[in-house]
């Protein structure tokens, strides 16, 4: 048993559990409507479910004791529940309260919710930042929440929400959508590090290369996607209707082909600029005594400089695809598809809960990208490039 | 042997950095390139290992011409020690070591076998160092598996590019001393480059003192000292050459020897004598302290009147002479003991003995 102490409290420990406190005591922990689109009545947690109420105090209490013995995994465990818990707790009194209004209304998560999610989020976060040299850890902290609420959804144990009754009316479309976010943005991330990655390499090489190379790819980070999305709309048609093999292979001016070159593009950034600078810090002597023992040019390439550089490598292509994953939303304006699709129609209709059909999947994905990438960097980094804290 | 024939490098701005180098490095002997940043000494070395590729010239290695090796043979043939090292952080310890034999594919087990006996030679525990990361190193101690990396395939020549120029001054020494241990056993032939005259003349056999890419003098350090062929040398080697020479000479040729007294006996062995100190040792010949013999009172035992010389007091006999004379300056006396490493009494070093040695250099 590790001794209580107030100083181990942190920053980001206690605003979780201010927010989380906050979430469960205003008024609209959900929302009820009497249909689709009408205006939403508040509904607190305490009427929600006086249990979970209770529950969610004894596990604020148990985060915060749990936080003053540096159990930084064990807090982060627990904060990570706390979403979870929320979304237990939703799903099993979702279908009564909705009975009690209407036979169409619907419910959905309002601010108290979404604020007990956020609290999770910081709560997570702080333990993650104290577990810096258990990188496999602080994966996990993400993983078992986004895993359980997973569950959840699979399980139907959500189905009485709003947002589960749009996505009732879409299944197959939304699986469509999700395959063509993840392809679009895995597409351009691949194509991203192809280009990017020996782009880098050759402005390491050359300094008459690396001036225009940057020139270039920070440039085209500044275009926003849209603009960048409606730029490539007319020279792409232009060639689609003049070169007929083009068109053949599916390219014109809008759809997949457009939202394909700008979302390359936008990844070019941080790939080549993370390839370049891992070269860079990768010291001359180092090289010259690879040289000084005999080492052939490939070996050189294979044995120091690739081991020494992928970790900071990857860490710019996981810059580009949490990047991919957020602006592929985007392409839906183009005719491109993925989860924007869901985005756009439901800003059109008016329908919050089909806004966040296609909003929250994103978020989840972005989030899960995110932690496969670091389990990636934290397996492929050697334990001596492995910064200690403090160094 | 080494030989350069005529060799300059010009680089394409035109500097001269090598100037029509011709010098024969003998085998099993460490020679040292000293001189000014920017003489070119470095640039030297390099063309060795052909890193650096000379513009005219010719380098041969026992007769054969570098150029007729297969470059990749010729660096796996030649120990390499740079500037900071240069260790891989991405690899053990163990795996650094063992870069060449594997370029060279040696079996496994032998690459085990050399890596321990190698860390073991640099003075770094085998079990533990091996497995150890370049960062959980101290200077000195990565400075150690550098040469330790170097030695790895056994090659007939080393390169060493300012070795111990990263480490602090007391680690320096150490290192050095080590060095030329380790010289000592395995009589390879050493090309090292270096702007520290201390250290040149603490383990070169050779010495070639160069400025603007031209060798000014190369002969066997005590020549440098004592004839130096022109006033930069003079300079170069500093105003303090009379000292410097005497770190060249051991305390094992000077030793004088001396009466002692033995405290398991009494004052009858001392008899008459004109001597008014004289060391004493125990009974296994251990040099314990030394003894006033004019003025104590005969009444008393030895053991009494016994004055205690610490340890670290005591000279050995691979000291060096000035090591023996920076002593003496220090705790104001004329003559120091000398024991050997099981603190046997050997003899004494003295002032008027040192004197002599340098009387007759200037000869």
């Amino acid at each position: 048993m590790r001794p209580l102490r107030l100083r181990n409290l942190d920053m980001m420990t206690l605003t979780g559990l201010v927010v989380m406190s906050i979430s469960i005591s205003i008024p609209g922990f959900l929302s009820v409507r009497e249909t689709r689109i009408s205006a939403g009545l508040p509904v607190k947690l305490l009427d929600v479910s006086p249990a979970g109420f209770l529950f969610f105090v004894l596990l604020g209490t148990a985060i915060f004791s749990l936080s003053l013995t540096r159990h930084s995994f064990y807090t982060g465990l627990l904060g990570g529940l706390v979403p979870v818990a929320g979304f237990f707790v939703t799903g099993l009194r979702a279908t009564a309260i909705a009975a009690e209004v209407g036979p169409f209304s619907r419910v959905s998560p309002a601010a108290g919710l979404w604020l007990l999610v956020f609290s999770g989020y910081v709560l997570v976060f702080g333990a993650r930042k104290k577990l810096k040299d258990r990188r496999e850890l602080a994966a996990l902290l993400v993983l078992v929440p986004i895993s359980l609420t997973l569950l959840m959804l699979v399980s139907g144990h959500l189905n009485g929400l709003s947002i589960m009754k749009e996505f009732a009316n879409r299944r197959t479309r939304f699986f469509e959508e999700t395959a063509r976010h993840l392809i679009i943005a895995g597409g351009a991330v691949f194509f991203g590090s192809l280009i990017g990655i020996p782009l880098g390499i050759l402005a390491k090489r050359s300094n008459r290369v690396e001036k225009p190379v940057f020139a270039f790819v920070n440039f085209m980070q500044t275009i926003p996607s849209v603009a960048l999305f409606g730029l490539l709309i007319a020279p792409l048609s232009y060639l689609s209707r003049s070169i007929p093999f083009l068109r053949q292979l599916g390219i014109s001016g809008i759809g997949w082909t457009p939202a394909m070159i700008a979302l390359v593009l936008y990844s070019l950034l941080p790939i080549t600029r993370n390839t370049y600078a891992s070269l860079k810090t990768i010291p001359h002597d180092t090289i010259e005594a690879g040289i000084g023992m005999g080492m052939s040019r490939l070996q050189i390439l294979s044995k120091i400089e690739i081991p020494m550089a992928l970790p900071v490598v990857l860490a710019g292509v996981r810059t580009a695809a949490i990047q991919a994953v957020g602006n592929t939303t985007m392409a839906a304006l183009i005719g491109a598809g993925g989860l924007g699709v869901f985005v756009f129609q439901g800003l059109g209709q008016a329908a919050m809960d089909l806004v966040l059909l296609g909003a929250l999947p994103i978020v989840a994905l972005a989030l899960i990208v995110d932690s496969f990438m670091q389990l990636l960097i934290a397996l492929l980094t050697p334990r001596g490039l492995v910064m200690e804290e403090g160094k | 042997m080494i030989s350069f024939a005529g060799i300059t490098k010009r680089y394409d701005d035109s500097t001269v950095a090598v100037d029509g180098i011709s010098i024969e490095i003998p085998s099993n002997q460490l020679t040292v390139l000293i001189g000014p940043s920017g003489c070119g000494k470095t640039t030297t070395l390099k063309m060795i290992n052909r890193i650096v590729e000379p513009t005219a010239g010719q380098i041969l290695i026992d007769g054969q011409d570098i150029r007729d090796f297969d470059i990749k043979d010729l660096r796996r043939s030649i120990g390499y020690v740079i500037q900071n090292v240069g260790l891989f952080p991405h690899m053990t310890v163990k795996d650094n070591i063992a870069t060449v034999p594997k370029l060279l594919k040696w079996e496994r087990s032998r690459i085990e076998e050399r890596v321990m006996y190698l860390l073991g030679l640099v003075g770094l525990e085998p079990e533990s160092y091996a497995r150890k990361l370049p960062k959980e190193l101290s200077g000195g101690e990565a400075q150690r598996v550098g040469v330790a990396r170097a030695l790895a395939a056994d090659p007939p020549i080393i390169l060493m590019d300012e070795p111990f120029g990263a480490v602090d001054p007391l680690t320096r020494v150490k290192l050095q001393d080590e060095f030329a241990r380790v010289q000592r056993e395995l009589h390879k032939t050493i090309v090292f480059v270096t702007h520290d005259i201390d250290e040149a003349i603490r383990l070169a056999d050779r010495i070639a003192v160069m400025r603007s890419g031209r060798i000014l003098q190369y002969d066997i350090p005590e020549n440098i000292l004592s004839f130096p062929v022109e006033k930069f040398v003079h300079d170069f080697m500093g105003s303090d050459r009379a000292l410097k020479r005497l770190s060249r000479v051991y305390v094992a040729d000077y030793i004088e020897d001396v009466k002692v007294v033995s405290i398991s006996q009494g004052w009858n062995q001392v008899g008459e004598t004109k001597e008014e100190f004289m060391w004493a040792i125990d009974k296994d010949e251990k040099l314990i302290g030394w003894v006033d013999v004019f003025h104590s009172s005969r009444e008393a035992s030895i053991e009494s009147t016994l004055t205690e010389v610490a340890r670290e007091e005591i000279l050995q006999p691979d000291s060096t002479v000035k090591e023996a004379l920076s002593r003496m300056l220090e705790s104001g006396t004329v003559a120091l003991p000398v024991a050997d490493s099981t603190g046997k009494f050997l003899g004494q070093i003295s002032l008027s003995k040192i004197q002599e040695l340098t009387r007759s250099d200037k000869e």
